[in-house]
């Protein structure tokens, strides 16, 4: 006999998918409430595999949320846990932390939540016995490690450590409850669950120590497909884990090189042929792709002045493939390089030349700072954090404006010219 | 760069056409004018030119005539002073190929355009109509921006402007400050607009709270109410039963105390049917019906008694009536008989004109001359065939005649022409034939074919063996050598040259490696002063000659001699030590030259040799082929042998065709003599059936008077033939028709003898001829229908006049018997006063019976009424009794007053067991006592507080019950689903969208800011140069009507000014469409040149730009495309030919090229 349980964490219920994707009525009509349905997916295969728990690392909710219904929903998956007595451990996590919502539920007596201070459950299952040993944010920060607060791992059982942190850090995430990881192999719990990173990781060690990643990503910086982890601890206390997909839509990048291409229909092509290799690889029910168009090609200007045509092109072919669909297009190229270094000699690259040399020129960035402010101050607060949150990224994203503005316009010149 | 060719070789319409524009002339400009009307492809060869500068393009419009993979367009260009040739195939990679046809990199000639691309090419560097107009409109809408103005004209971007200000307006779709309708406002109301909407349908974790007390509150103060609200209720019951009970109590007093009043008797059976009140009427309707009977039957009585009947006329009524009829045929009959008898008379009249017609007027009886209708209809018959008996017998008779002058014809006609004999025929046709059989002439003619032929190869061969000259035979005599000769010859050639070739190889290298040995090893022994291995040698020998001769001498001197070589040799020795390797190098090198000397002398003498055997060869060519090679004196065996092959392959044709030739003419002679001898045999055969021909005739000539001789006979053969036949058809027909008219006579005959049959036994018997039986037929028919009309109108004259009789009699007896004056003269009046009397008596009479009538049915009437009366009068007296009283009225009285007293007891009654029921006591009694007991004031004061209670009750409790409704409908409505959710993602979308938008904005606005900068720059970089030379140019082109240009700052930059020569000065949009063309012109010449002012120059290229110049401002440009041309290449392509005239007098050496 063995102890099974589904390990997930960093849920973000009804935290709303990030993409111009989303424009799509037809997108948002299916995937407009995907965490939802992610969530619903980890409640079915809690029930298909009949697991004994459900360990929930933290995160469940996203700080912003206040709506009564997340928490009504919340409450309903929960039952169906209940009445197929499938015991559910949770601890809170930062962003539980600042949420309002759970106050107000009452769950069903199958359901644990670990307080502010450090709590063990022992569940049996089949003559094994499971110690699960968690501890809750109290507070949305937690700048110190909540590792010595953990008893013990307790004799004779197996014991399981829940626990939402940072780790050592990385990168995009502030620092949460920071911990090594060696400490925790060190620490004698046979497996953590853990939380709070959104990618899936497992720590390599003496122990089981896994970072489950989220169930569903929620833009292009949470690319790639989105999993729980079942685990199965055995009469021996050995840890076995598996993988199980639960992301409903992923998000991909795609690069496509367009490298010689001479024909616009070329071009549709590759891209055609990079969403279908996308395609063909995703497991997820939806698939959103960010694509990168690179290369050296004779019709990146016409590229850079027919973006949106080419965007509604790709938007057909991805239709087309069905279940895909694009985000953007992100323009990274270059002319081939046919002119000698020296003596431009098309006014239009000399008039580009200059615009380059411009965009140098602290009086002209001076002038562009101000457009640039004076415009995100007339855009909603939530809008405004495009152009840069300090300082540096504000320069960077000038230097990116400032280029791409100037590329529209020679792409204006230079296509508008020929036809 | 320069075009130096264009080759358009398979291009456009275009197949190995070329320009060639001629190499750049020492001095002068380097003008080229290429004319072409319309549609010579002026367009074609200029983009041809570009394809091939750049490369056909993908969807090339130049394959209509060649198809892509088959185009091509070559051309040599000078690049850097040299001339370099190139073509150009389409295709995606290696187009651009070098004159040997291999593919070279585009950097051939990309390197010499200092990086221009195609689209740059032709708008910097090509101007036709479209661009200048073009040009001319975005000055006036650059309203004179400098920047923009010399940007235009160098880069050929004209609409650098519109784009700019598109990019502008597509900036200010986006967002503009407090501007309602851009993009970004639409998408910040949406924003608004989803946050009102989530705000509407979701409920925060606070309000839950709320709501939650609310309802908790709401349910406790409702069931409280309710509570107390019960208790009321029941209590306000009570007192509304006992004051429902009150009043019914007081009306059961009242009745009992009425009740009281009345008797008490027992109401009496009811043994009777219908009401008292019926009766009472019933009793006067009878009493006056009877009265009313009585008057009827004696009025009725009266009335019978008043009528008489007339019985006299009524016993003879029948015979009365009849006279009526008789009556009416009297009076018709006397007014009929006139005019019967006058119809008798005419039908007597026409009885004896038939008979006159019949000649037998004397008849006394005419019937007796009538026919048996058998006999008539037998002769009709006949008669009716006789006409067709009559035609049959004339037609016989004429067609006999007929066939017998047709008889006679066809007898005149057989023996006019008469044939010759048979067998001389059938010689001729024999000889004919044979003629016609025999090929000869087809024979002669391919012989001469074959002949001429023949001749013609024979003159050919023999010219190929020139200067060889005879004929046939000495051709055949003349000597040469066989096939396996010459190739032995052949092969022995071509071994020596492979010998020879790999000799004059390796000899070439052995010399090579001996030049360079000898170099390798005179540089050595320059670079090292060391002794070779001889030298070496030599200074040992000198060393041990001076150590012999010191041996021999021991003296000082040959001691200072020994010391001396002595040292040299250890000199050598140590320099030789210390260059052992440079030594080696020598010695190896030595040898190797030594065996590359060898090698080389081998080399030499198989040369030698193999030459040796080439004259040997020779010699024996010419010896052996001395008849074919004349005099010929070439040296070389190859040249020799194939001269040898030629000319021997020459001899055989000529020597076949000779063959060809004799054998035709000796085909020829025999077939003449064919010809002879046919002539001689179809002469002698024409004689015979009498047809002389002349000597001088020609055998086809003869033949064909022979065929037409033949060709008559069988005609005449045909003809007489047929003239036979006729003869015999026309005398079977002859007999035929004599025949016929036998058979036409007897039937005529026949019918003549029935006809007679048929009147035998009539008075006709005797004496009626053939055509007049019809007409006496016809007179017997019309007597006899006279006769039966005259016998039937005698018939009703008679019975007419008996009727007449028989009524007058009548009359008169039943006159008499009436009893009426029987006078005499009118029966008619008679008749007519019996019937009015029998009418009158008969009008009586029915009256009387009437009334009969209707006095049994008043006395039927009576007997009923009686009845009736009798049984009204009985009910009446059993009622009376019943209530003891007299009359009926009475007894109404009487019964009213029963019933009342009955309804009394039974209200009484139930009013009791209702008040009992209410109180819910067990009897009447109880309840009168507990109501006796109550104090009913109190109560209704009671009542009035408890409904004033309930009320205020009713109202707590729906308030209540609403608050927890309320409260819990909210809380119901949170419910689990993701519409809060879904909005949260689309307002999240819609922050995307702002950004995306944002980001776009920014993007054009700092674009657009950045390229006009880059503008203004552009302007300071190019301005000096540009500006002097477009101000020179826009003089020269307006012939001074400008003097130039000049610029005068605005807000932001510089605008460009025209000067007009009185020193006014003009802005750009002021100036006339033709001036601001050629404002743009001049810009575009000064863009040109400062281009070529840093860089090599390449062709400028203009077509047709001239159309709305006058002759002296073309003058003017084509002088300035004079001095352009000095700078480089410029090439106008125009379809005027007044433009080449103004070309070349202006700039004298223009070159024109016609493209036809």
């Amino acid at each position: 006999m063995a102890f099974r349980f589904i390990h997930t964490a960093d849920i973000h219920l009804d935290s709303p998918l990030r993409s111009l994707a989303m424009r799509n009525q037809s997108l948002a009509e299916v995937v407009g409430d995907a965490s939802r349905q992610a969530f619903v997916s980890i409640i079915d295969l809690c029930l298909a595999e009949r697991v004994d728990a459900l360990v929930i690392a933290g995160d469940l909710y996203d700080g912003e949320q206040t709506s009564m219904k997340t928490a009504r929903f919340l409450a309903s998956q929960m039952t169906r846990l209940h009445q197929a007595g499938i015991r559910v451990l949770k601890i809170r996590g930062n962003h539980d932390a600042m949420s309002r919502i759970s106050k107000q539920l009452v769950f069903p007596d199958t359901v644990t939540i670990f307080g502010g201070r450090p709590q063990s459950v022992l569940l049996k299952s089949g003559g094994l016995d499971v110690m699960f040993h968690g501890l809750s944010f109290a507070n949305p920060k937690a700048p110190e490690s909540l590792l010595p607060k953990y008893a013990p791992a307790a004799e004779g059982a197996a014991n399981v450590g829940i626990m939402h942190t940072s780790l050592a850090g990385s990168p995009g995430h502030d620092v949460y409850a920071p911990c090594n990881v060696a400490e925790l192999h060190a620490h004698g719990f046979d497996y953590w669950a853990l939380g709070h990173i959104h990618v899936r990781k497992v720590h390599p060690g003496t122990r089981m120590v896994v970072m489950p990643g989220m169930p569903q990503g929620r833009d292009i910086n949470e690319a790639g497909e989105k999993s729980v982890t079942l685990v199965t601890i055995r009469d021996d206390h050995s840890v076995e884990i598996g993988e199980r997909p639960t992301s409903v839509a992923q998000f991909e990048r795609a690069v496509v090189d367009l490298n010689g291409a001479t024909e616009w229909s070329e071009v549709v092509g590759r891209i055609r042929s990079a969403l279908e290799d996308i395609r063909a690889s995703v497991r997820s029910r939806h698939v959103v792709a960010r694509l990168g168009l690179t290369g050296a090609s004779p019709l990146s200007w016409a590229i850079i002045r027919d973006r949106d045509l080419l965007l509604a092109e790709a938007e057909q072919a991805a239709e087309q493939m069905g279940e895909t669909w694009i985000e953007k297009l992100e323009l990274g190229l270059s002319q081939p390089r046919t002119e000698t270094p020296e003596g431009v000699m098309d006014p239009i690259l000399e008039l580009a030349e200059s615009m380059r040399t411009d965009i140098r020129s602290e009086a002209f960035r001076a002038e562009a700072r101000a457009l640039i402010l004076k415009t995100i101050a007339d855009l909603p607060p939530d809008a405004r954090d495009f152009a840069g949150s300090d300082e540096a990224a504000r320069e960077l994203f000038l230097d990116s404006v400032l280029a791409s503005g100037a590329d529209l316009v020679v792409a204006r010149l230079k296509a508008g010219g020929s036809q | 760069m320069r075009l130096r060719r264009l080759d358009l070789i398979r291009y456009g319409k275009f197949t190995d056409r070329t320009i060639d524009f001629g190499p750049r002339k020492d001095s002068g400009p380097d003008l080229h004018i290429v004319f072409g009307l319309n549609e010579a492809g002026k367009s074609t060869a200029h983009s041809g030119y570009l394809d091939l500068l750049f490369g056909i393009e993908e969807r090339s419009r130049y394959n209509f005539l060649h198809e892509y993979s088959a185009m091509r367009v070559g051309g040599v260009l000078e690049l850097a002073g040299e001339e370099q040739a190139f073509s150009r195939t389409k295709q995606r990679n290696n187009s651009l190929l070098d004159s040997t046809g291999q593919p070279i990199s585009e950097i051939a000639i990309s390197a010499h355009l200092a990086g221009l691309t195609r689209d740059a090419y032709r708008m910097m560097f090509s101007l036709d109509d479209e661009t200048l107009e073009a040009g001319g409109k975005s000055i006036l809408e650059s309203r004179g921006d400098l920047g923009k103005l010399l940007f235009a004209a160098s880069a050929g971007l004209v609409e650098a402007g519109d784009t700019l200000s598109a990019l502008e307006a597509e900036a200010d779709r986006l967002h503009r400050k407090h501007a309602q309708g851009t993009e970004l406002a639409v998408l910040k109301k949406r924003l608004a607009e989803l946050k009102s909407r989530r705000d509407s349908i979701d409920t925060l974790a606070s309000t839950f709270e709320t709501l939650e007390a609310e309802r908790l509150d709401a349910t406790d103060r409702y069931d409280r109410s309710i509570a107390e609200r019960s208790v009321l209720s029941a209590r306000l019951d009570v007192i509304a039963k006992y004051l429902r009970a009150a009043p019914i109590l007081a009306d059961i007093r009242r009745k009992a105390s009425r009740l009281a009043e009345l008797p008490d008797i027992a109401s009496p059976q009811r043994t009777w049917t219908g009401s008292v009140a019926g009766m009472i009427d019933d009793d006067a309707s009878l009493r006056t019906r009877l009265s009313a009977s009585v008057d009827e039957i004696e009025r009725v009585t009266t009335k019978i008694a008043a009528v008489e009947v007339d019985q006299t006329i009524i016993a003879i009524s029948e015979r009365v009536r009849g006279l009526a009829d008789r009556k009416a045929r009297y009076t018709a009959a006397g007014l009929d008989l006139p005019s019967r008898s006058t119809e008798l008379q005419i039908l007597d009249k026409a009885v004896a004109t038939c008979l006159a017609a019949l000649g037998r007027s004397s008849e006394p009886e005419p019937a007796s001359l009538l026919l048996p209708a058998a006999v008539v209809g037998a002769v009709r018959n006949m008669l009716e065939q006789r006409s067709g008996i009559a035609t049959s017998v004339r037609v016989a008779r004429d067609e006999a005649a007929a066939a017998l002058d047709a008889l006679q014809a066809a007898r005149e006609r057989v023996s006019e022409e008469r044939a010759v004999p048979e067998p001389a025929r059938a010689r001729l046709t024999s000889a004919l034939s044979k003629g016609r059989a025999s090929g000869h002439l087809r024979e002669a003619r391919s012989a001469r074919e074959a002949e001429d032929e023949n001749r013609v190869r024979w003159e050919a061969a023999i010219s190929r063996l020139h200067p060889w000259f005879g004929d046939a035979q000495a051709l055949i005599s003349m000597q040469v050598p066989g096939a396996q000769q010459i190739s032995a010859w052949k092969a022995r050639s071509v071994e020596r040259a492979k010998n020879r070739a790999v000799l004059s190889q390796r000899l070439s290298e052995f010399e090579d490696a001996h030049a360079s040995l000898s170099a390798q090893l005179e540089a050595l022994r320059a670079s090292v002063a060391v002794a070779d291995d001889e030298a070496a040698a030599a200074v040992r020998r000198a060393r041990d000659e001076a150590w012999a001769r010191h041996r021999n001498d021991l003296k000082p001197e040959t001691a200072d001699d020994f010391a001396v070589a002595l040292a040299r040799d250890d000199s050598v020795g140590a320099i030789r030590l210390a260059n052992t390797r440079e030594l080696a190098d020598i010695r190896t090198r030595t040898r190797s030259l030594a065996e590359t000397a060898a090698a080389l002398s081998r080399a030499r003498s198989h040369l030698s040799q193999i030459d040796a055997e080439v004259e040997a060869e020779l010699s024996e060519i010419r010896a052996a082929a001395a008849g074919l090679l004349g005099e010929c004196q070439d040296s070389s065996p190859e040249r020799l042998i194939e001269l040898v092959e030629i000319r021997a392959s020459a001899r055989n044709d000529a020597l076949a065709s000779w063959d060809q030739i004799e054998a035709a003419r000796k085909r020829s002679v025999r077939a003449a003599e064919e010809a002879d001898r046919l002539r001689l045999e179809l002469a002698s055969a024409l004689e015979s059936v009498g047809i002389q021909p002349d000597a001088g005739e020609s055998l086809e000539t003869i033949m064909t008077v022979a065929e037409l001789f033949l060709d008559r006979q069988l005609k005449v053969d045909a003809e007489r033939a047929e003239a036979l036949k006729s003869v015999a058809a026309k005398e079977e027909d002859l007999a035929a028709r004599r025949r016929a008219v036998d058979a036409a006579e007897r039937r005529e005959e026949e019918w003549l003898a029935d006809l007679a049959g048929a009147l035998k036994g009539t008075w006709l018997e005797n004496g009626v001829s053939v055509p007049g039986v019809g007409n006496v037929l016809d007179q017997l028919a019309e007597l006899s229908k006279a006769v039966q009309e005259r016998d039937a109108l005698q018939l009703r004259i008679d019975k007419m006049e008996a009727d007449r009789k028989k009524f007058i009699a009548e009359v008169r007896a039943a006159a008499v018997e009436a009893g009426e004056a029987a006078s005499n003269g009118e029966p008619e009046q008679l008749a007519i006063r019996l019937a009015e009397r029998l009418e009158g008596a008969e009008r009586a009479r029915e009256i009387k019976s009437n009334l009969a009538n209707d006095l049994q049915r008043l006395q039927d009437a009576r007997d009923a009424l009686d009845a009736e009366i009798a049984a009204h009068e009985h009910r009446k007296s059993e009622i009376l009794d019943a209530f003891g009283v007299a009359t009926l009225s009475e007894v109404v009285e009487r019964d009213e007053m029963l019933r009342e007293r009955d309804r009394l007891r039974a209200s009484v009654a139930e009013f009791e067991e209702r008040v009992t029921a209410e109180l819910d006591a067990e009897s009447f009694e109880q309840a009168r006592s507990i109501m006796d007991s109550l104090d009913f004031d109190s109560l209704a004061i009671e009542k009035a507080e408890g409904e004033q209670r309930l009320r205020d009750l009713d109202e707590m409790i729906r308030q209540q019950l609403v608050r927890q409704t309320r409260a819990a409908d909210k809380l119901e409505a949170i419910g689990g689903d993701s519409a809060v959710a879904r909005i949260d993602a689309e307002r999240r979308t819609v922050l995307l969208e702002i950004e995306e938008k944002a980001l776009r904005y920014l993007e054009l606005k700092l674009g657009v800011m950045s390229a006009e900068n880059a503008l203004r720059a552009y302007r300071e970089r190019h301005r000096s140069g540009m500006m002097a030379r477009a101000s020179d140019a826009f003089a020269l082109i307006t012939r001074g009507l400008y003097s130039g240009l000049a610029t005068q700052p605005v807000k932001g930059g510089e605008v460009l000014i025209a000067v007009q020569r009185d020193g006014q000065s003009k802005v750009a949009d002021a100036l006339s469409k033709g001036a601001r063309f050629q404002l743009y012109l001049a810009l575009r010449l000064a863009g040109y040149y400062e281009f070529a002012r840093l860089r090599p120059s390449v062709p400028f290229i203009a077509d047709d730009i001239m159309e709305t110049f006058d002759h002296f401002r073309s003058e003017e440009v084509f002088r300035l495309f004079g001095q352009m041309a000095c700078a480089g290449q410029v090439i106008y392509l125009t379809h005027h030919q007044h433009l080449c005239e103004i070309a070349k007098a202006v700039v004298p050496s223009v070159t024109i090229h016609e493209l036809a």
